[in-house]
C-alpha cells in the first residue's frame, strides 16, 4: 500500500508503505494512525532532501535491520562505505547536512551512519585551520587559548 | 558554520568515526566545537605510562571533571595515577590495568581497592596484564568483589599463587567470555578443586600459553558447569612434544566422560597433530560452524572426520594456513562446503580444480589460498579457475599468497588478455592481494575500475605506468607498494 509524505514546501510524495517504513519516526506514526489516506506532514524537510531522502530508502529498501553490536568499533568501520552509499553523498556541504538533519529527525539510522561517516572523513587529518575553512567557522579563541587547548590535549594527540 | 555542527547531540555521531588525534584536532576548531567534542574525547582514555612524570593539573586538567564520560580506561597502575581519587566513572564499561615499573606497589594496594569499589560495579571488560605472582592478595579479592557485571575477562602474561587462584576464579564466573594468555598458574599439593564457581554463562574460552595446570583441570573444573560454551580456544607453548601430547591426551580422554560441549560449534587449536585434531573432531556433537587449525598438524585423518561427520555441510569458517591439507583437499572443500564464507589455505593447483568438480560455496566472501599452475598447461588452467572464481559473486576479499618453495611456478595473471573478463562478476571484490609482480596495462586498469566498482586496495608489486596507476588513484583504489 502506498503511503503519501508532504514536504515543507507542500510537495507530495507517493512511495510504497516498505519505503517509507525504512524511517522509524514514520513507521511509528504509521502504526499510531493506522492505515490512512491522509498524507503524513514532515514540516522539517524540504522537497530537495526529502527526494534525496526517499532515493536512499528506495535503493535500500530489502536491507536488513541493523543490528547494534557494542564490541565493534565504529573507528574501524568509517572506511566502508559502499560504492552507492558514497556516490549518493557526494552532494554539496549544504545537501549533506540537510541529508543528516533529515536522517536524524525520520529516525532513519543508516543514513545518518553514512552521512556522518562522510563529514568524519572530510575532517580527518585535517589541521584546526583547514576545518574552519571547509566548513566556513570562525575561530573564538584567541591564539594564547588555542595554544593552552593543544597543550591539554597532548595526551590524546600523541597516541 | 552550518547548523547541523552546532547541534550538540549530532556531534557524537561524527565523533565516533574519528580516532583520538582528531578529536584532539576538533577540539580546537572553535568555542562551541570545544564543548560539544570533549566528551567523546575523554570516552576512550590511555592515561600516559609514566603518570609520576605528568603534572595532571596541566597537562590533562578536564579529566577529572569529565571521568563521567570515560568508557573506556587504559593505565599502569603506578603510585601517582591521578584517578585513584575518582568515584563517579559511570560510564566505565572497559578498564585496561597493566603492572608497569612498579614504584611504590604497597600504595597502588590500597588506593586500587577503593577505586574499584567506588567504579567497579557497571565494568562489562576486563583486562589484567602483567599481574606478578607477588600481587597483593587484596587486589585479587578486590577485583572478586566489585567487578560483579562483567562479560569478558581477560588476563596476560600474569602469574598467580595458588591462594590467588579462588579470587580468579571468583572474578570469572559470571562472564561470557574468558582469555588466558601467557600465564602461570601455581599449584600447590592441596589445591582445592573449584566446586564452587560455576561457569554457567561462559560462551567463549582462550587458553592459550597456560601453565601450571593441565588440560585435565578444564575437563574437571571448568566443561562440566560450562554448559552454554560454544568456542573453545587451544594453544601451547612448544618447549616438550611429549608434555603436550599427554595435555592434547587427557582433554581426548576427558571429553567423551562428561556431558560437556553441547553447544561448542568453534575450535581454535594451535600446534596439535592430526590424530589428536580427529579425536577431538569426533566428540564434537554440534555441527562446525569455524575451525582455526592454522601451524597445527590438521591433515588427512582430521578431514576424514570432517567428512564423516557432515561438518562440511555446516562449516563457515576454515583457517588451515600452514597444516598438511593438500590441494585436491581443498579443492574438495570448495565443492563441499555449500555454507562456507571464509577459507584460508595452503594451496591449490590449477590441475585439481580442472580434475574436481563445480564448487558448491557460492556464499564465500573470503578467499586465502596460494595457487599453482603448471607450466605446460598454464593458459587453460588460468581459464579455468577464472572461470571457478567467477561464481563466488559474494568476494570481497581475495587474498593469493606466496609460497616460497614453488615461488617459481606460475599464478593468476589479472590481464584482460589472459581472460580475467570472466571475473567481471565479481562485483562486490575490496581487496586483492597478489603474491607476485603483477604486469598491467591501459586496458587492464580500465577494466578493472569499471567492474570491481568496490575495489579499494591492490596489496603488492605493480608494473604498470604512472598513468595507470594514477587511474587507480581516481578510482580510491590504494596499492600499499607504490
Amino acid at each position: 500500500m502506498p503511503v503519501t509524505l508532504t514536504s515543507l514546501d507542500d510537495v507530495k510524495f507517493t512511495v510504497d508503505k516498505d519505503v517509507a517504513e525504512r524511517s522509524i519516526l514514520i513507521k511509528n506514526m504509521i502504526e499510531d494512525v493506522g492505515e490512512s489516506d491522509s498524507p503524513i506532514p514532515l514540516p522539517n524537510v524540504s522537497s530537495a532532501v526529502l527526494k534525496k531522502v526517499i532515493e536512499y530508502c528506495e535503493h535500500h529498501r530489502n536491507d536488513p535491520v541493523q543490528v547494534q553490536d557494542e564490541t565493534d568499533d565504529p573507528r574501524k568501520r568509517s572506511n566502508d562505505i559502499e560504492e552507492w552509499d558514497m556516490k549518493f553523498m557526494a552532494v554539496d556541504q549544504e545537501m549533506l547536512f540537510e541529508i543528516i538533519l533529515a536522517a536524524n529527525y525520520l529516525d532513519i539510522k543508516p543514513l545518518l551512519d553514512v552521512g556522518c561517516k562522510t563529514v568524519a572523513n572530510i575532517i580527518k587529518g585535517k589541521t584546526p585551520e583547514e576545518i574552519r575553512k571547509t566548513f566556513n567557522i570562525v575561530n573564538d579563541f584567541t591564539p594564547e587559548e588555542e595554544a593552552q587547548i593543544k597543550k591539554e590535549n597532548e595526551w590524546a594527540e600523541d597516541r | 558554520m552550518h547548523f547541523a555542527l552546532t547541534l550538540p547531540e549530532l556531534i557524537p555521531h561524527i565523533a565516533q568515526h574519528l580516532d583520538q588525534t582528531d578529536l584532539a584536532i576538533c577540539l580546537r576548531v572553535c568555542r562551541e566545537w570545544q564543548q560539544s567534542f570533549i566528551p567523546s574525547l575523554y570516552r576512550d582514555v590511555v592515561l600516559p605510562p609514566e603518570p609520576h612524570r605528568i603534572n595532571f593539573q596541566t597537562h590533562m586538567p578536564d579529566l577529572h571533571a569529565f571521568q563521567h564520560c570515560i568508557h573506556s580506561l587504559s593505565f599502569q597502575i603506578n603510585v601517582a595515577t591521578p584517578i585513584w581519587s575518582f568515584a563517579g566513572c559511570v560510564a566505565l564499561r572497559r578498564l585496561h590495568m597493566s603492572f608497569g615499573i612498579a614504584l611504590n606497589i604497597q600504595s597502588a594496594t590500597t588506593e586500587l581497592p577503593t577505586f574499584l569499589a567506588n567504579n567497579g560495579r557497571y565494568l562489562t571488560h576486563l583486562i589484567l596484564e602483567r599481574f606478578p605472582r607477588w600481587t597483593m592478595h587484596e587486589v585479587w579479592t578486590a577485583l572478586a568483589a566489585s567487578c560483579t557485571n562483567l562479560q569478558t575477562v581477560e588476563l596476560w602474561n600474569s602469574a598467580l599463587d595458588a591462594e590467588n587462584q579462588p579470587s580468579l576464579w571468583k572474578l570469572c564466573s559470571n562472564v561470557q567470555h574468558l582469555v588466558l594468555k601467557n600465564v602461570f598458574l601455581f599449584t600447590n599439593a592441596d589445591s582445592s578443586a573449584l566446586a564452587t564457581v560455576a561457569f554457567s554463562r561462559l560462551r567463549s574460552l582462550d587458553w592459550v600459553g597456560v601453565e601450571g595446570v593441565s588440560l585435565a583441570f578444564l575437563c574437571t573444573d571448568v566443561f562440566p558447569s560450562a554448559t552454554h560454551l560454544e568456542s573453545f580456544r587451544y594453544s601451547c607453548h612448544r618447549q616438550g612434544r611429549i608434555e603436550n601430547s599427554h595435555q592434547i591426551d587427557s582433554l581426548c580422554q576427558g571429553l567423551p566422560r562428561g556431558s560437556f560441549w553441547k553447544n561448542v560449534h568453534s575450535l581454535r587449536l594451535d600446534g596439535i597433530l592430526d590424530t589428536e585434531f580427529a579425536a577431538i573432531l569426533r566428540h564434537l556433537s554440534v555441527p562446525l560452524q569455524s575451525l582455526h587449525a592454522s601451524c597445527s598438524g590438521f591433515g588427512g585423518l582430521a578431514m576424514g572426520v570432517m567428512r564423516e561427520r557432515g561438518h562440511f555441510a555446516t562449516v563457515q569458517g576454515l583457517h588451515l594456513t600452514q597444516t598438511f591439507v593438500e590441494s585436491q583437499m581443498v579443492q574438495e572443500i570448495l565443492e563441499s562446503c555449500p555454507l562456507l564464507e571464509e577459507l584460508a589455505a595452503p594451496q591449490l593447483c590449477g590441475r585439481d580444480v580442472e580434475r574436481g568438480r563445480a564448487w558448491g560455496c557460492r556464499w564465500l566472501k573470503s578467499l586465502s589460498c596460494q595457487i599453482v599452475l603448471d607450466d605446460e598447461d598454464m593458459a587453460r588452467q588460468q581459464a579455468t579457475v577464472f572461470e571457478k572464481l567467477s561464481g563466488l559473486v559474494l568476494l570481497k576479499e581475495l587474498h593469493l599468497r606466496a609460497n616460497f618453495r614453488a615461488s617459481a611456478r606460475p599464478t593468476l595473471d589479472f590481464r584482460v588478455e589472459c581472460g580475467v573478463d570472466v571475473l567481471r562478476t565479481l562485483t562486490k571484490l575490496t581487496r586483492l592481494v597478489l603474491p607476485t609482480p603483477q604486469i598491467l596495462g591501459a586496458e587492464d586498469v580500465e577494466w578493472m575500475v569499471a567492474h570491481w566498482v568496490n575495489l579499494r586496495e591492490i596489496v603488492g608489486t605493480l608494473r604498470a605506468t604512472d598513468a595507470c596507476l594514477e587511474i587507480l588513484r581516481a578510482h580510491r583504489v590504494v596499492n600499499p607498494h607504490d
